[in-house]
């Protein structure tokens, strides 16, 4: 798009600069925040960030590569574990902690990559289910062994002698990490890296023909996903204080599928639409029970009485109504309305 | 020597109950290409319903067969049917769905107090040689399971409805075209999905508790499909009798940590080298 003298450097279109500007502000609106919230809704602000960076890189897996997976939670667990080894049993800072997170997500990532070589759809999906009870099995000896039954607890985030456990910075530094996700997928799916992913969704052996290396591709975007979930896995178990191997269910890894099928499959503003009405539905939830749900003398008042089987009544409503009526997602209608504004304003997008 | 044939006898019998469940998946797959996630929440549903009938095992059971399996049939028409031809990921998803529902409304209704359901035949075990017990509830559980999957698989071949179904599983198209309804077999199929999850949740519910985490044995029916073949009914009952016996046995010898873990390498085992399963006929892939 761009050249490489500046003299035919097309000129920012109305329409770039708007983007650019909406950009700027909502980045200043994410870190402004904490600034503005209460301690409660900082944490809700954080767990949806925090969503976010978990889905985006399974979207890219399942959205972009189509490969269906079931096993981000083992990636969770496997983040929180080799963090609480290298913070808590080695003592070394959270750099360190997250880099070795990445690379045995990396690791991981791969070998639960591997099947997907040779299996497809429900067969290669029933891998990663196998794969996700394996890991979780491996994280429960990991923690007996090392931590005790009451798993890894984190003390407060400190790095460099800084401490960073407040809401404020927990939430920044979740921020930092998910933007730093973001801008990567972002700039793989808009490579040619990109394509390929969605050549291999698309027909594999197609792809194959076209000069694209599968096996190397598919490998490639496992052991990415399997790396960045790692380490937010390790901000996760920050975040919540601790690592049990009870926390990483299947449930946990549905979850995030839930957030690309809401927000939109294969797309990052999608994952991160998604984040934010996953984590807040349950809280709209919860709300709603406080005011109007509790019990009169003992007596059931509806519904809303029971805001743990609504919850879990909602989530199943919601995944099946967009699966069925609004397959594309969130993204569907929040693009119209940016051509909408792109129209308002004129100028193509490619000048 | 006993203990390794009280796992193989104890196996057996929780296995049948995944080969039950595991039939069923077999049944909606091979008709409907619909990896049926709410299994689980189907056999706990069965369990409670059953458990809240109150009027001894064979009653309550067929009550809660009548209801998971008109259970299954509505769900069918009304969230599957949208579903058909579109792969995997949104029948896997709206199952997950409907399991989520499930759950939520199971536990409205029942309540999260564990209940508990007779057995058919009262609990009593007896002795056979060499130390081994063998408990009379399994035993009956195991029958039941055999002759279920016996029942089906001749109703498979030799009914007007079975014929339909394998037709429709194998070109909806022709099939529908030679009058075949495949919205109605479709629904059959899932009603016959709810019918055998209910079943393994009745027998389950009376041989321990009926609460929600019956839902947790449905992933041993994922296995056992695998191990069986996905679309063989004989092979999915074996293969549920396997990963029950397999399963016992890492918990008599390794420990009881070990009894998911080694259904779920059981699994990986078979889809790396023998993805097709015991019976199954191999996956063609058209390039």
């Amino acid at each position: 798009m761009t050249s490489l003298t500046a003299a035919r450097v097309p000129a920012v279109t109305r329409w770039q600069l708007v983007r650019w500007v909406g950009l700027a502000a909502a980045a200043a609106v994410a870190i402004g925040l904490p600034d503005v919230l209460t301690p409660y809704w900082t944490l809700i602000a954080t767990n949806a960030v925090l969503a976010f960076a978990i889905a985006a890189p399974l979207n890219l897996l399942t959205g972009n590569a189509g490969q269906f997976s079931l096993g981000n939670a083992a990636f969770l667990a496997i983040g929180a574990y080799t963090g609480a080894f290298i913070a808590l049993k080695l003592d070394f800072q959270l750099p360190l902690a997250l880099l070795a997170a990445a690379a045995v997500g990396a690791l991981v990532g791969l070998v639960v990559g591997l099947p997907s070589l040779r299996l497809r759809g429900a067969y290669l999906l029933m891998s990663t289910l196998a794969a996700h009870y394996l890991v979780v099995f491996a994280a429960q000896r990991f923690q007996t062994s090392q931590f005790g039954a009451a798993g890894a607890i984190f003390p407060p985030l400190q790095v460099g002698g800084v401490d960073l456990s407040s809401d404020r910075a927990m939430y920044l530094l979740i921020l930092a990490f998910a933007a730093v996700i973001g801008l990567v997928i972002h700039n793989i799916m808009h490579s040619g890296h990109g394509r390929a992913l969605e050549a291999v969704k698309a027909r594999d052996v197609a792809a194959a023909a076209c000069g694209i290396r599968v096996r190397r591709v598919k490998l490639v975007v496992w052991s990415l996903s399997g790396a960045m979930i790692a380490v937010a896995g390790v901000l996760q178990a920050y975040l919540i204080g601790a690592a049990t191997f009870e926390y990483y269910t299947l449930d946990l890894a549905i979850t995030s599928v839930a957030v690309i099928i809401v927000g939109g499959l294969g797309s990052l503003g999608g994952s991160l639409l998604g984040a934010c009405f996953v984590t807040l539905v349950p809280v709209g939830i919860n709300r709603l029970s406080e005011q109007y749900g509790g019990q009169v003398g003992g007596q059931d008042q509806g519904l809303l009485a029971h805001p743990l089987e609504l919850q879990t009544i909602v989530y199943g409503v919601i995944i099946i109504v967009f699966v069925i009526f609004k397959p594309e997602g969130l993204i569907g209608p929040a693009r119209s309305a940016g051509r909408m504004v792109q129209r308002a304003v004129g100028g193509a997008r490619h000048a | 020597m006993s203990d390794f044939l009280n796992a193989v006898i104890s196996g057996t019998g929780f296995g049948s109950l995944y080969g039950l469940v595991a039939l069923g998946l077999v049944v909606v797959f091979k008709s409907t290409g619909i990896l049926n996630f709410s299994a689980g929440a189907l056999m706990a549903v069965g369990g409670l319903v059953a458990a809240s009938v109150g009027h001894g095992f064979w009653i309550s059971a067929a009550v809660a067969i009548a209801v998971v399996a008109a259970i299954g049939g509505t769900a069918n028409l009304v969230v599957m049917r949208p579903l058909l031809g579109r792969g995997l990921f949104p029948g896997v998803m709206v199952t997950i769905g409907l399991a989520s529902i499930l759950q939520g409304v199971a536990g409205i209704k029942f309540g999260h107090q564990a209940t508990f359901l007779d057995s058919p035949v009262g609990q009593a075990s007896f002795g056979l040689p060499m130390h081994t017990t063998v408990s009379t509830t399994l035993l009956v559980a195991f029958v039941i399971s055999v002759t279920a999957t016996v029942v089906l698989s001749v109703a498979f071949r030799r009914t007007a409805v079975g014929l339909q179904l394998r037709a429709a599983a194998s070109r909806p198209e022709v099939a529908a075209a030679f009058g075949a309804n495949p919205t109605w077999i479709f629904t059959y199929a899932w009603a016959a999905a709810g019918a055998l999850a209910a079943l393994a949740g009745a027998l389950l519910a009376s041989l321990t508790v009926a609460d929600l985490s019956i839902a947790a044995f449905a992933l041993r029916a994922f296995s056992a499909m695998i191990v069986g073949g996905v679309d063989s009914l004989g092979g999915a009952m074996l293969g549920g009798v396997l990963v029950g016996v397999i399963e016992l046995l890492a918990g008599t010898y390794l420990g009881n940590d070990f009894r998911i873990p080694s259904t779920m390498v059981l699994l990986m085992v078979f889809l790396l080298f023998r993805p097709q399963g015991l019976f199954g006929s191999p996956e063609v892939v058209r390039p």
